[in-house]
């Protein structure tokens, strides 16, 4: 397994720290020693320029050169000090400072280094003196190493600063990352506890509590465990209501047999039941088995012309109209072929129990798109319209194709979260209404 | 009338097929797809009886086959696949009636009937003729309220001519909707049904147009 999503994170954040604040150092270290160098430099122009004011005019050829009083700076005085100062005429030696005591500066050497060997920065200065014949040569110098000892201090403080830096921001980075990452990691968690069996869904009150896009995926995700969960659940159901249904009408089928004379009606009887069973479990089965079905979208005109056309063929011998209401372009969220079975028969309910028209109606509403199927039929009375579609009362229970033999189409949207429910048709007959809801049901295109 | 039955199963082919021979229909049998394309290609029948699972060829696209060659038989298709969406198919492909499998079995017979009927352009399962009616759904023929009393030969006879009203019906014509394919009658023997026929039934109904054939008129 790769290393986990917030590990990755605090690597690569990181990384990125540890490669930028180095750059970041160096370029301030190089900034910095620029600025000690040029302060440097310009002290000892400075200190240059009042050497030169100083120096006392002599004979023109005088070896000899004296000042009008000392440079103010003690460092002069102080032996080796690394300051120096020099006046020279050709190669010859006209002053020094004290600090220089007997020794002389190669002036024309690079780099510049002292008596004792040590790195040295100069400014340097050619002057006519007005009682010369030739030019002196003013030097003066400082040591290179009190530059390199404050550069060495700043960065010292530097990489402490910049360390602390880097330390902080991985640390940020790391609780940033964790208390991002938070969220994900309660789904995880609580999705391993579906997967171990410890919960049947996510908790409910999960999707409040996560930011918007993974609330979206939590209640998804939830969605997906319910319907995978009716789905088990009506697999055991069915198969228990199927072994009941089947064993009953097959006992009886062998009783009858068995006895001396066959009474053919219960036998036949049994075997209709026996037929019907068998039908009404392959339908659930079909349905069931298409869990896809979920996430399809049918086209209403595309799916259900057939349909319409197929039960105006079938009740072909009966002078029916059924007139049917399909504008083009409009989809649900259904299965294409669920949605069939569902139109087909309920269309057929219709048509069996009309005198001479079915109409089926498509409604748009605010929050959702209604399917209305009216038929000009005896109806059924009021009180047990809703006893029909009742919920909890379990279809398979009910004998396949009896009564109103709704019980395919009760499963059916029941599986997509379709509301059905009947009521008086104006038509005179009854009328079924199948909601599918908005957003998740209905919608255009 | 005579109707081709295409279904593998063979106990229920020969049900079917003694079932739709008691209410007065002409049956063969054909138990794979191929057969029953070359049968129904050459032979002439009033209705189609069409298993979807046969083997060689599937029903379905034999249908489709059928409808797009102008082969207008009218065919019920006779499936297991009970699904809405099967169903749909099954008439897209072109078939008139669908009924699934288990069925009851006069349901099958009436339905086949009703399909012979309407391709005839008769409406009604009685079809009324002054003071005759032919009841298909009983295979019965009535003067005067009176049941006549027709052999089977007879009365498949005369309810090919009844759905044939106004129209001319030569001997082959007669022969081939009448007899199944293994029984061959020899040229005689419609004549000798008709001669008997016009016995039992009203004077001058059945009319002789020498050379040619038979034709009852509409009063």
């Amino acid at each position: 397994m790769k290393a986990p999503l917030s590990r990755r994170l605090v690597v690569v954040a990181a990384i990125t720290v540890a490669l930028l604040l180095p750059v970041a150092g160096a370029l301030l270290s190089a900034a910095f020693r620029q600025s000690v160098e040029t302060g440097f430099d310009q002290r000892l122009e400075a200190l240059l320029t009042t050497l030169a004011g100083l120096i006392e005019n002599g004979p023109a050829d005088d070896a000899r050169l004296t000042l009008s009083r000392p440079l103010a700076d003690p460092r002069f005085e102080r032996l080796h000090s690394g300051w120096y100062w020099q006046i020279a005429r050709a190669d010859q030696v006209l002053a020094t400072s004290r600090s220089l005591w007997d020794d002389r500066i190669a002036a024309t050497a690079m780099p510049l280094l002292g008596p004792r060997g040590e790195p040295l920065r100069a400014a340097q200065l050619d002057l006519l003196l007005p009682a010369g014949s030739s030019p002196v040569h003013l030097l003066i110098t400082g040591p290179q190493h009190e530059i390199e000892i404050e550069v060495a201090a700043f960065n010292r403080l530097l990489v402490i600063a910049l360390g602390s830096l880097g330390l902080l921001l991985i640390a940020a980075f790391a609780v940033q990352i964790r208390w991002g990452l938070a969220p994900l990691r309660r789904l995880g968690d609580q999705l391993k506890q579906v997967r171990g069996g410890d919960r049947p869904t996510l908790d409910p009150a999960l999707p409040r509590e996560l930011p918007g896009d993974l609330a979206e995926v939590a209640t998804a995700i939830n969605e997906v465990l319910a319907h995978q969960q009716a789905l088990i659940e009506r697999a055991r159901s069915a198969t228990g209501n199927l072994a009941h249904a089947l064993k009953q009408p097959l006992a009886a089928l062998h009783l009858q047999l068995d006895s001396d004379n066959l009474d053919r009606p219960a036998a036949r009887d049994s075997l209709v039941r026996i037929g019907e069973t068998v039908d009404h479990h392959l339908s659930r089965a079909a349905a069931a088995g298409r869990i896809s079905g979920l996430y399809g979208r049918a086209s209403l005109r595309d799916s259900l012309l057939p349909i319409v056309d197929a039960v105006r063929a079938i009740h072909a011998a009966r002078d029916l109209t059924i007139v049917a209401e399909l504008p083009a372009g409009r989809s649900v969220r259904i299965d294409a072929q669920d949605l069939q079975e569902l139109a087909g028969n309920l269309l057929d309910n219709a048509a069996l129990a009309a005198r001479s028209e079915v109409r089926l109606s498509l409604i748009e509403e605010a929050d959702g798109l209604l399917m209305l199927i009216d038929d000009d039929g005896p109806g059924i009375p009021d009180a047990a319209h809703a006893l029909v579609v009742e919920r909890g009362v379990r279809l398979d229970e009910q004998r396949p194709g009896s009564g109103l033999g709704l019980a395919i189409v009760r499963d059916l949207a029941e599986l997509h979260g379709l509301a059905l429910s009947l009521s008086a048709s104006p038509l005179g007959g009854l009328r079924v209404r199948l909601r599918f809801p908005a957003g998740a049901g209905a919608s255009q295109g | 009338m005579r109707v081709l039955i295409a279904e593998d199963d063979q106990p229920l082919a020969d049900g079917l097929a003694q079932l739709l021979s008691r209410h007065g229909l002409t049956v063969d049998h054909a138990n794979a797809g191929d057969r029953a394309d070359y049968l129904l290609r050459t032979e002439s029948y009033d209705a189609v009886v069409l298993d979807l699972g046969l083997p060689v060829r599937d029903g379905l696209s034999l249908l489709r086959e059928w409808r797009d060659d102008g082969i207008k038989t009218p065919v019920l298709i006779l499936t297991a696949r009970g699904r809405w969406p099967d169903k749909a198919a099954g008439f897209t492909a072109g078939a008139d009636d669908y009924v699934v499998k288990p069925f009851e079995p006069m349901e099958v017979v009436l339905r086949v009937q009703a399909l012979i009927r309407r391709s005839a352009g008769e409406a009604s399962a009685r079809i009324v003729h002054d003071r005759l009616i032919l009841d298909t759904g009983l295979a019965q023929v009535t003067v005067d309220g009176m049941p006549v009393d027709l052999t089977a030969q007879e009365y498949k006879l005369f309810a090919y001519l009844m759905h044939a009203r106004d129209r001319l019906v030569s001997r082959t014509e007669l022969a081939e909707h009448v007899y199944a394919r293994d029984r061959d009658p020899d040229s005689n023997s419609i004549d000798v049904l008709i001669g008997r026929l016009r016995r039992k039934l009203p004077d001058g109904l059945v009319e002789t147009v020498r050379g040619l054939g038979f034709v009852i008129r509409r009063p």
